[in-house]
Protein backbone atom coordinates (compact mmCIF):
# COMPACT_ATOMS: atom_id res chain seq x y z
CA UNK A 1 0.00 0.00 0.00
CA UNK A 2 1.44 3.36 -1.02
CA UNK A 3 1.56 6.30 1.32
CA UNK A 4 -1.18 7.93 -0.74
CA UNK A 5 -3.43 4.87 -0.37
CA UNK A 6 -2.67 4.66 3.34
CA UNK A 7 -3.78 8.26 3.90
CA UNK A 8 -6.91 7.70 1.80
CA UNK A 9 -7.76 4.61 3.85
CA UNK A 10 -7.13 6.48 7.08
CA UNK A 11 -9.51 9.25 5.97
CA UNK A 12 -12.18 6.78 4.84
CA UNK A 13 -11.94 4.95 8.15
CA UNK A 14 -12.30 8.18 10.13
CA UNK A 15 -15.35 9.15 8.09
CA UNK A 16 -17.45 6.66 10.04
CA UNK A 17 -16.82 8.43 13.32
CA UNK A 18 -19.40 10.64 14.96
CA UNK A 19 -19.41 13.60 17.34
CA UNK A 20 -22.28 13.95 19.81
CA UNK A 21 -24.30 17.14 19.60
CA UNK A 22 -23.99 19.35 22.68
CA UNK A 23 -27.25 19.52 24.63
CA UNK A 24 -27.66 23.24 23.94
CA UNK A 25 -27.24 22.76 20.21
CA UNK A 26 -29.68 19.85 20.16
CA UNK A 27 -32.24 21.93 22.05
CA UNK A 28 -31.77 24.88 19.68
CA UNK A 29 -32.25 22.66 16.63
CA UNK A 30 -35.43 21.17 18.07
CA UNK A 31 -36.70 24.65 18.99
CA UNK A 32 -36.18 25.65 15.36
CA UNK A 33 -38.16 22.59 14.28
CA UNK A 34 -41.04 23.43 16.62
CA UNK A 35 -41.10 27.01 15.37
CA UNK A 36 -41.13 25.99 11.73
CA UNK A 37 -43.77 23.30 12.29
CA UNK A 38 -46.14 25.56 14.27
CA UNK A 39 -48.79 27.39 12.20
CA UNK A 40 -48.09 31.11 11.96
CA UNK A 41 -50.06 33.21 14.47
CA UNK A 42 -53.24 34.63 12.91
CA UNK A 43 -53.25 38.37 12.92
CA UNK A 44 -55.92 40.02 15.07
CA UNK A 45 -57.12 42.30 12.30
CA UNK A 46 -57.48 39.35 9.99
CA UNK A 47 -59.64 37.52 12.54
CA UNK A 48 -61.78 40.66 12.94
CA UNK A 49 -62.14 40.97 9.21
CA UNK A 50 -63.13 37.34 8.81
CA UNK A 51 -65.76 37.57 11.57
CA UNK A 52 -66.97 41.08 10.82
CA UNK A 53 -67.49 41.02 7.07
CA UNK A 54 -70.23 38.36 7.00
CA UNK A 55 -72.02 40.03 9.93
CA UNK A 56 -71.94 43.40 8.19
CA UNK A 57 -73.18 41.90 4.94
CA UNK A 58 -76.04 40.14 6.72
CA UNK A 59 -77.02 43.36 8.50
CA UNK A 60 -77.01 45.33 5.25
CA UNK A 61 -79.11 42.71 3.48
CA UNK A 62 -81.60 42.64 6.35
CA UNK A 63 -81.93 46.43 6.38
CA UNK A 64 -82.54 46.64 2.66
CA UNK A 65 -84.65 43.56 2.07
CA UNK A 66 -86.63 43.42 5.30
CA UNK A 67 -87.15 47.02 6.52
CA UNK A 68 -90.42 46.21 8.30
CA UNK A 69 -88.68 43.58 10.36
CA UNK A 70 -85.92 46.01 11.30
CA UNK A 71 -88.40 48.74 12.27
CA UNK A 72 -90.43 46.28 14.27
CA UNK A 73 -87.35 45.42 16.27
CA UNK A 74 -86.37 49.12 16.69
CA UNK A 75 -89.34 50.85 18.46
CA UNK A 76 -87.80 54.34 18.29
CA UNK A 77 -88.14 54.38 14.55
CA UNK A 78 -91.40 54.77 12.58
CA UNK A 79 -92.52 54.99 8.98
CA UNK A 80 -96.02 56.27 9.87
CA UNK A 81 -96.86 59.60 8.13
CA UNK A 82 -96.90 62.62 10.53
CA UNK A 83 -100.27 63.77 11.85
CA UNK A 84 -101.61 67.35 11.37
CA UNK A 85 -99.99 68.70 14.52
CA UNK A 86 -96.60 67.41 13.50
CA UNK A 87 -97.04 68.86 10.00
CA UNK A 88 -97.93 72.28 11.46
CA UNK A 89 -94.91 72.21 13.73
CA UNK A 90 -92.60 71.24 10.90
CA UNK A 91 -94.10 74.00 8.70
CA UNK A 92 -93.37 76.57 11.43
CA UNK A 93 -89.78 75.48 11.68
CA UNK A 94 -88.89 74.89 8.03
CA UNK A 95 -91.59 76.84 6.19
CA UNK A 96 -93.95 75.39 3.61
CA UNK A 97 -93.36 74.81 -0.03
CA UNK A 98 -96.23 76.37 -2.01
CA UNK A 99 -96.94 74.69 -5.26
CA UNK A 100 -97.75 77.35 -7.86
CA UNK A 101 -99.60 74.82 -9.94
CA UNK B 1 -38.96 6.02 0.73
CA UNK B 2 -36.15 5.52 3.27
CA UNK B 3 -36.54 5.77 7.03
CA UNK B 4 -35.22 9.31 7.19
CA UNK B 5 -37.62 10.50 4.50
CA UNK B 6 -40.51 8.85 6.36
CA UNK B 7 -39.46 10.52 9.58
CA UNK B 8 -39.19 13.85 7.81
CA UNK B 9 -42.71 13.40 6.43
CA UNK B 10 -43.94 12.75 9.97
CA UNK B 11 -42.22 15.93 11.10
CA UNK B 12 -43.97 17.88 8.33
CA UNK B 13 -47.28 16.39 9.50
CA UNK B 14 -46.70 17.82 12.97
CA UNK B 15 -45.29 14.81 14.84
CA UNK B 16 -43.21 16.46 17.59
CA UNK B 17 -41.03 13.37 18.09
CA UNK B 18 -39.95 13.11 14.47
CA UNK B 19 -37.53 16.05 14.55
CA UNK B 20 -35.79 14.66 17.63
CA UNK B 21 -35.48 11.26 15.97
CA UNK B 22 -33.85 12.79 12.91
CA UNK B 23 -31.49 14.95 14.95
CA UNK B 24 -30.41 12.00 17.09
CA UNK B 25 -29.89 9.74 14.10
CA UNK B 26 -28.19 12.15 11.69
CA UNK B 27 -26.80 14.89 13.92
CA UNK B 28 -23.69 13.20 15.35
CA UNK B 29 -22.46 12.10 11.93
CA UNK B 30 -23.11 15.56 10.51
CA UNK B 31 -21.37 17.22 13.44
CA UNK B 32 -18.22 15.12 12.96
CA UNK B 33 -18.19 15.92 9.25
CA UNK B 34 -18.60 19.65 9.79
CA UNK B 35 -16.00 19.71 12.55
CA UNK B 36 -13.49 18.29 10.09
CA UNK B 37 -14.49 20.73 7.39
CA UNK B 38 -14.01 23.67 9.75
CA UNK B 39 -10.70 22.35 11.06
CA UNK B 40 -12.09 21.77 14.54
CA UNK B 41 -13.75 25.18 14.92
CA UNK B 42 -16.53 24.03 17.24
CA UNK B 43 -18.47 27.32 17.32
CA UNK B 44 -18.53 27.51 13.53
CA UNK B 45 -19.45 23.84 13.28
CA UNK B 46 -22.38 24.26 15.66
CA UNK B 47 -23.68 27.27 13.72
CA UNK B 48 -23.46 25.33 10.47
CA UNK B 49 -25.16 22.23 11.87
CA UNK B 50 -28.00 24.32 13.29
CA UNK B 51 -28.47 26.22 10.04
CA UNK B 52 -28.37 22.97 8.06
CA UNK B 53 -31.13 21.41 10.12
CA UNK B 54 -33.15 24.65 9.97
CA UNK B 55 -33.05 24.45 6.17
CA UNK B 56 -34.17 20.82 6.38
CA UNK B 57 -37.14 21.75 8.59
CA UNK B 58 -38.17 24.45 6.13
CA UNK B 59 -37.95 21.96 3.28
CA UNK B 60 -39.77 19.16 5.12
CA UNK B 61 -43.19 19.96 3.64
CA UNK B 62 -41.82 20.02 0.10
CA UNK B 63 -39.52 17.01 0.39
CA UNK B 64 -39.92 14.63 -2.52
CA UNK B 65 -40.06 11.17 -0.94
CA UNK B 66 -39.60 9.53 -4.31
CA UNK B 67 -36.66 11.71 -5.25
CA UNK B 68 -33.14 10.50 -5.61
CA UNK B 69 -31.73 12.54 -2.74
CA UNK B 70 -31.43 10.92 0.66
CA UNK B 71 -31.91 13.14 3.70
CA UNK B 72 -28.41 12.39 4.99
CA UNK B 73 -26.84 13.18 1.63
CA UNK B 74 -28.83 16.39 1.37
CA UNK B 75 -27.72 17.45 4.84
CA UNK B 76 -24.08 16.77 4.02
CA UNK B 77 -24.19 18.79 0.85
CA UNK B 78 -25.91 21.76 2.47
CA UNK B 79 -23.47 21.67 5.38
CA UNK B 80 -20.50 21.49 3.02
CA UNK B 81 -21.76 24.48 1.06
CA UNK B 82 -22.34 26.45 4.26
CA UNK B 83 -18.86 25.61 5.55
CA UNK B 84 -17.21 26.57 2.28
CA UNK B 85 -19.18 29.83 2.10
CA UNK B 86 -18.37 30.64 5.69
CA UNK B 87 -14.65 30.11 5.18
CA UNK B 88 -14.76 32.18 2.01
CA UNK B 89 -16.57 35.06 3.70
CA UNK B 90 -14.24 34.93 6.65
CA UNK B 91 -11.39 35.52 4.24
CA UNK B 92 -9.37 32.81 5.81
CA UNK B 93 -8.78 31.00 2.58
CA UNK B 94 -5.43 31.06 0.90
CA UNK B 95 -5.58 31.27 -2.88
CA UNK B 96 -4.55 28.06 -4.54
CA UNK B 97 -1.39 29.47 -6.05
CA UNK B 98 -0.29 30.90 -2.72
CA UNK B 99 -1.20 27.91 -0.63
CA UNK B 100 1.76 26.67 1.28
CA UNK B 101 2.20 23.29 2.82
CA UNK B 102 1.96 23.47 6.57
CA UNK B 103 5.04 23.32 8.68
CA UNK B 104 6.28 20.07 10.09
CA UNK B 105 4.19 18.85 12.99
CA UNK B 106 5.27 18.95 16.54
CA UNK B 107 7.26 15.88 17.58
CA UNK B 108 5.12 13.02 18.76
CA UNK B 109 2.41 13.00 16.13
CA UNK B 110 3.38 9.52 14.99
CA UNK B 111 3.59 8.25 18.54
CA UNK B 112 0.09 9.49 19.28
CA UNK B 113 -1.12 7.83 16.13
CA UNK B 114 0.45 4.52 17.03
CA UNK B 115 -0.80 4.74 20.59
CA UNK B 116 -4.37 4.69 19.44
CA UNK B 117 -4.97 8.40 19.24
CA UNK B 118 -5.31 8.20 15.53
CA UNK B 119 -8.43 10.27 15.47
CA UNK B 120 -6.85 13.06 17.47
CA UNK B 121 -3.75 13.03 15.33
CA UNK B 122 -5.72 13.00 12.09
CA UNK B 123 -8.04 15.77 13.25
CA UNK B 124 -5.08 17.84 14.37
CA UNK B 125 -3.39 17.32 11.02
CA UNK B 126 -6.56 18.20 9.12
CA UNK B 127 -6.93 21.36 11.16
CA UNK B 128 -3.45 22.41 10.13
CA UNK B 129 -4.21 22.20 6.43
CA UNK B 130 -5.11 25.32 4.45
CA UNK B 131 -8.90 25.61 4.28
CA UNK B 132 -9.30 24.66 0.64
CA UNK B 133 -7.01 21.65 0.89
CA UNK B 134 -8.90 20.46 3.94
CA UNK B 135 -12.29 20.97 2.27
CA UNK B 136 -11.20 19.12 -0.86
CA UNK B 137 -9.70 16.13 0.92
CA UNK B 138 -12.58 15.77 3.40
CA UNK B 139 -15.20 15.95 0.67
CA UNK B 140 -13.30 13.54 -1.59
CA UNK B 141 -11.91 10.94 0.75
CA UNK B 142 -14.24 11.12 3.75
CA UNK B 143 -17.56 11.90 2.10
CA UNK B 144 -16.96 10.30 -1.27
CA UNK B 145 -18.05 13.21 -3.45
CA UNK B 146 -16.83 13.17 -7.03
CA UNK B 147 -14.29 15.72 -8.16
CA UNK B 148 -16.83 17.51 -10.40
CA UNK B 149 -19.24 17.76 -7.45
CA UNK B 150 -16.50 19.17 -5.24
CA UNK B 151 -15.48 21.60 -7.97
CA UNK B 152 -19.07 22.86 -8.16
CA UNK B 153 -19.30 23.27 -4.39
CA UNK B 154 -15.96 25.01 -4.11
CA UNK B 155 -16.38 27.16 -7.19
CA UNK B 156 -13.25 25.97 -8.96
CA UNK B 157 -12.20 23.58 -11.70
CA UNK B 158 -11.79 19.84 -11.49
CA UNK B 159 -8.02 20.14 -11.98
CA UNK B 160 -7.86 22.49 -9.02
CA UNK B 161 -9.71 19.94 -6.89
CA UNK B 162 -7.31 17.20 -7.94
CA UNK B 163 -4.36 19.42 -7.11
CA UNK B 164 -5.81 20.44 -3.74
CA UNK B 165 -6.55 16.84 -2.83
CA UNK B 166 -3.10 15.59 -3.81
CA UNK B 167 -1.37 18.35 -1.90
CA UNK B 168 -3.56 17.75 1.12
CA UNK B 169 -2.71 14.06 1.19
CA UNK B 170 0.99 14.78 0.85
CA UNK B 171 0.76 17.27 3.70
CA UNK B 172 -1.20 14.83 5.87
CA UNK B 173 1.33 12.07 5.22
CA UNK B 174 4.10 14.45 6.16
CA UNK B 175 2.38 15.47 9.38
CA UNK B 176 1.29 12.01 10.43
CA UNK B 177 4.44 10.19 9.50
CA UNK B 178 7.27 12.70 9.20
CA UNK B 179 10.10 10.18 9.41
CA UNK B 180 9.00 8.23 6.35
CA UNK B 181 8.17 11.13 4.03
Amino acid sequence: MTEDDRIAALLADAARETAPLPDGLRAAILADAAQVAAPPPRRAWLAGLVAGLPAAAAGLWLGLAQPALVLQLMPGLSVQPPDDTEVALLDDVFGRWEDDG
Amino acid sequence: MDDDARTLARMADGDPTAAAALVDRLGPRLMAFVLRLTGGDRAAAEDIVQETFLRLWKKAGDWDPGGAAQVSTWLGRVAANLAIDRARKAGRETPLDDAVDPADPAPGALERLVAGERRTALDAALARLPDRQRQAVVLRHMEGYSNPDIAAMMGCGVEAVESLTARAKRALAKMLNPEEV
